[in-house]
């Protein structure tokens, strides 16, 4: 009786005890998808400055066609850098993660006002970026990278 | 007597249990990680689509650039098996960082595709990102994988 009570025991701390990585809350997504809105209006006004601090000090932007940018300071440079937008838009597709880790996968849109002999350009995408999570609770992007999904002429 | 051995026990089992679980992944993970990108490169260069298919999840997410995202494994190897024939491919892993059973890769790749009847060879090199989860067997599967080029696209384009 009390070596099968013993056994049961430990058995269920055992199992009450599985060491699991800890998932995100739900208000760690909520703050994700709020983070990817934010930056994406950011972008459309052109607040370069602001756009740039949802990047960490050391993140690598990962654009097509140029090689990566490393650094927020160069991260705010290219921003700076780009036309004017008529549109744009981040759509999260996965938001997952475990701990201070996550992910963000998703779609863009873009538009491009015509200037000069530059026709209007519209645009559209894929994204994935990952975060990691701030002392004061916020997330910062690591890396983010995206690409086109419209062929090549 | 027992009653001592059985709390004795169950404070041990308690003291135990309080060690935080897991958070960054192991060393063994890192170069296990590190691995795939290997094989994956050499795989490619073998066309053997199934064994690079075999590095996606089921339901994974594969974003070529210049065309819709591809998804799940399946679709994924038709992918691979329609790629043109490969001379040289490399991927050179730069960062690798994961907690628990979430992981990422982000590295550099270089390639070039052979030359076939008028077409010229065409050398690439550009950079990708990779999310990759811990399965129940340990094994880790890309459940997320895209790239784009370095390479500035023709004046014009």
């Amino acid at each position: 009786m009390r070596p099968s009570f013993l056994l049961t025991a430990l058995t269920c701390v055992a199992l009450a005890c599985q060491p699991a990585p800890k998932r995100l809350s739900e208000a760690d997504v909520a703050a994700l998808r709020a983070a990817v809105d934010t930056i994406a209006a950011q972008i459309l006004s052109h607040r370069d400055s602001a756009a740039a601090t949802h990047y960490a000090e050391h993140a690598v932007f990962m654009v097509p066609n140029l090689p990566a940018l490393e650094g927020r300071a160069a991260i705010r440079t290219w921003f700076a850098g780009g036309p004017p937008f008529t549109s744009f838009t981040l759509t999260p597709k996965e938001i997952d993660g475990r701990g201070d880790l996550a992910y963000v996968r998703g779609t863009w849109t873009l538009g491009i006002a015509a200037a000069g002999k530059t026709p209007a350009t519209q645009d559209h995408g894929k994204f994935l970026e990952v975060r990691r999570k701030q002392a004061d609770g916020s997330w910062l992007m690591v890396a983010d990278i995206f690409n086109s999904d419209v062929p090549l002429p | 007597m027992r009653r001592t051995f059985l709390l004795t026990a169950l404070s041990c089992a308690v003291v135990a249990c309080q060690a935080p679980p897991p958070e960054n992944i192991s060393d063994a993970d890192i170069a296990r990680l590190r691995a795939m990108a290997g094989e994956f490169a050499r795989a490619a260069m073998a066309r053997s689509d199934s064994a690079n298919a075999a590095q996606y999840s089921e339901t994974a997410v594969f974003m070529p650039p210049n065309q819709p995202a591809v998804e799940g494994r399946a679709a994924i190897q038709a992918w691979f098996k329609a790629f043109p024939p490969i001379a040289a491919f490399r991927l050179t892993v730069i960062e690798v960082d994961g907690h628990g059973d979430v992981a990422y890769t982000r590295g550099r790749y270089s390639m070039t595709i052979a030359a076939a009847g008028k077409t010229p060879a065409v050398s690439d090199r550009g950079k990708f990102l990779a999310v990759h989860r811990r399965q129940a067997d340990g094994s880790w599967l890309m459940s997320d994988d895209i790239f784009n080029s370095d390479v500035p696209l023709p004046a014009g384009r």
